[in-house]
């Protein structure tokens, strides 16, 4: 393993049981993702980027295989500890955008700070201080549901970086909004890179794909090719 | 922390609104229940030793036997058991009372009262040995007819305009003049009028009857050993199914048993509202599990702990419950004050409500638990759901 490495799946396999049916959703997925990277994941509906992403962002324990994040093996640590390492180590974009309803955006920020026990008044300032760099230091206290889908996706990308985290896992981050808006959103998480940060995106667009450094094509569960974007 | 995740909670609570409130209704009316349960039990014993201490200890009281309570005018006692008692030794003198109710018409309003046929032959013995005085006018005088004392309560409140001694008054269609009104003395006397025993006895046709003796006991003989011996007299003459005779300890006891009677079934209605209160909480924290599904997931993806996101749901539980015994508190207060004034008012001031600090704080722990315990599985099936899982949920 690379010693600057952050992400590596070793030949992981991951089997849904459903009845008597076996979904062979991963067949030996195997890839590194070094710290400082923007890596594309691309693949088309159904070839297993989410369950991939699940994988990266230790959401889910593979059925067989080793996945390791900043160099521990998930499979060998429990729920409440691979909770931690996903507060810690990983800020999860969704598609959805998946905010709390009933929060304001500088809740919804301070939430994975709160999970962290760091103090409200900390909690407050730096949920201000990241909702002003994603430029929506004028709507702190608006709830989602009166953001725009784009706003929406920018709060949740203040809120994976609530924790300082090593990667940004990004799953379909503009699937939900606009070509215009999507591509603010992904040149948001391209200076983000620039800054630093690991940023791992999921998408079945290969247009969006192309600005990572590198792209992990995904097919039936299994990595069929992997390219290095020309820039 | 725990204060971080408590105001997160109390956030959705709020956020249901009017479902939150439907929650906790069930605690409120148990809370309600138990609290008045208990301030009113309590503040029927109070007031009830008080008047005891009042009435004295000396006193016996002969009454219709299976009779459970005060005296009344469905059984009563024949007047040869008067004679027979006040012929017994230890015996000092006897009251002898008729209880009625009857019609008293002042300044043309008409009120319903009870009315005590008073043996006026003792003239104010009876009263001077329980300490009551007239406040205006006087008592009893042994010739006294056609005369009327008059309770406190029913002197100040009862008539718009205060009745005062040498005032004339109308009860059951004849006249009386009101020769004097008592002292004030907490007891059921301020609610009551008296009224010579032979008046009584015309008025409402009761010539060789009367309700109850109280017997009074000569100085220096226990009042046992006095029960006892008049016992085992009136029995050579009446069948121990005509007659009771009780100590002011037995009576206070009687009167425990009720208030404990009642006492037992309120705290099962009690109980039972709890009991639906703490599923209607489970009921409310499953449906909002469920509902928040995908939250959870969220949650948990950007690092929440099992045990943080059981800790949400329980100090929801939790808070819903506090929140309902809190209303429950305010409520069973409230109903236990009215029960009090409205007792006052119908001339039984046998209630003397007071709350405790420490049963405010108990109760509100008590609700804390029963909201914390209702929402225990709720919230373990919270902490259980898998990341993916939840965050699949549509
Ligand atoms: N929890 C699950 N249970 C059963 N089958 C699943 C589950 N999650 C994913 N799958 C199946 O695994 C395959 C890959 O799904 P997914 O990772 O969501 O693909 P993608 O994100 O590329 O569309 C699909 O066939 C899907 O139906
Ligand atoms: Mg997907």
């Amino acid at each position: 393993m690379a010693k600057n490495s952050v992400i590596r799946l070793n030949n992981v396999w991951k089997i849904y049981q459903m009845g008597e049916v076996q979904v062979e959703a991963l067949k030996g997925l195997s890839f590194e993702v070094a710290s400082g990277e923007f890596v594309a994941i691309e693949g088309p509906s159904g070839s297993g980027k989410s369950t991939a992403m699940n994988m990266v962002g230790a959401l889910d324990y593979p059925t067989k295989g080793i996945v390791y994040l900043d160099g521990h093996d998930i499979t060998k640590l429990s729920e409440s500890q691979l909770a931690t390492i996903r507060g810690r180590k990983i800020g999860f974009v969704f598609q959805q955008f998946n905010l709390l309803s009933n929060l304001s955006a500088m809740e919804n920020v301070a939430l994975p700070m709160m999970f962290q026990g760091i103090s409200q008044i900390k909690r407050k300032e730096r949920s201000k201080k990241l909702l002003e760099s994603v430029s929506l230091g004028e709507r702190l206290s608006h709830k989602p549901s009166e953001l725009s889908g784009g706003q929406q996706q920018r709060v949740a990308i203040a809120r994976a970086l609530a924790n300082d985290p090593e990667v940004v896992l990004a799953d379909e981050p503009t699937g939900n909004i606009d070509s215009k808006t999507g591509r603010d959103i992904i040149n948001l998480l391209r200076e983000l890179n620039k800054k630093g940060k690991t940023i791992i995106m999921i998408t079945h667009d290969h247009n969006l794909a192309k600005v990572a450094d590198r792209i992990e094509l995904l097919k039936d569960g299994i990595i069929i090719k992997q390219k290095r974007s020309k820039k | 922390m725990a204060k971080d995740y408590i105001r997160f909670s109390w956030k959705n609570i709020r956020q249901r609104g009017l479902r939150s409130w439907l929650t906790i209704i069930g605690i409120v009316i148990g809370i309600s229940a138990i609290i008045s349960l208990i301030t009113i039990g309590q503040g029927v014993e109070n007031a009830i030793e008080e008047q005891f201490e009042k009435l004295g200890v000396r006193n016996l009281r002969i009454i219709p036997a299976n009779l459970q309570g005060p005296p009344s005018a469905i059984f009563t006692l024949p007047n040869d058991m008067i004679d027979k008692t006040e012929s017994i030794r230890v015996v000092e003198y006897v009251d002898k009372v008729i209880t009625e109710t009857g019609i008293l018409e002042f300044n043309n309003e008409e009120k319903s009262m009870n009315v005590i046929g008073y043996d006026v032959s003792l003239a104010d013995k009876g009263f001077a040995d329980i300490d009551v005085r007239a406040e205006d006018g006087r008592l009893f005088e042994k010739s006294d007819n056609g005369v009327m004392l008059i309770g406190n309560t029913v002197a100040k409140e009862k008539f718009d305009k205060e009745i005062r001694a040498r005032n004339n008054i109308i009860l059951e269609d004849e006249k009386f003049k009101v020769i004097g009104v008592f002292a004030e003395t907490g007891t059921e006397l301020d609610s009551r009028i008296y009224i010579p025993l032979e008046n009584a006895r015309d008025m409402f046709d009761r010539p060789d009857d009367i309700n109850a003796m109280i017997v009074h006991v000569k100085e220096g003989i226990d009042i046992e050993d006095a029960q006892e011996i008049i016992e085992r007299e009136l029995l050579r003459s009446y069948d121990d199914e005509d007659f009771d005779i009780l100590t002011p300890a037995q009576i206070l006891e009687m009167i425990k048993d009720i208030l404990g009677a009642v006492q037992a079934v309120l705290a099962g209605i009690a109980t039972i509202s709890l009991l639906v209160g703490a599923i209607g909480i489970m009921n409310a924290m499953f449906t909002s599990v469920l509902e928040r599904t995908r939250e959870i997931g969220v949650m948990k993806a950007i690092g929440a702990k099992n045990s943080d996101i059981a800790f949400i749901f329980l100090a929801e539980a939790g808070i819903m419950g506090s929140v309902g015994g809190l209303f429950g508190i305010v409520i069973g207060t409230s109903l236990a004050f009215t029960v009090e004034l409205v007792a006052d008012a119908l001339g039984f001031p046998y209630i003397k409500i007071e709350i405790g600090f420490i049963i405010i704080i108990v109760t509100l722990i008590f609700s804390f638990i029963v909201g914390a315990l209702s929402g225990v599985i709720p919230a373990m099936q919270a902490a259980k759901l898998k990341p993916v899982d939840a965050l699949r949920y549509e």
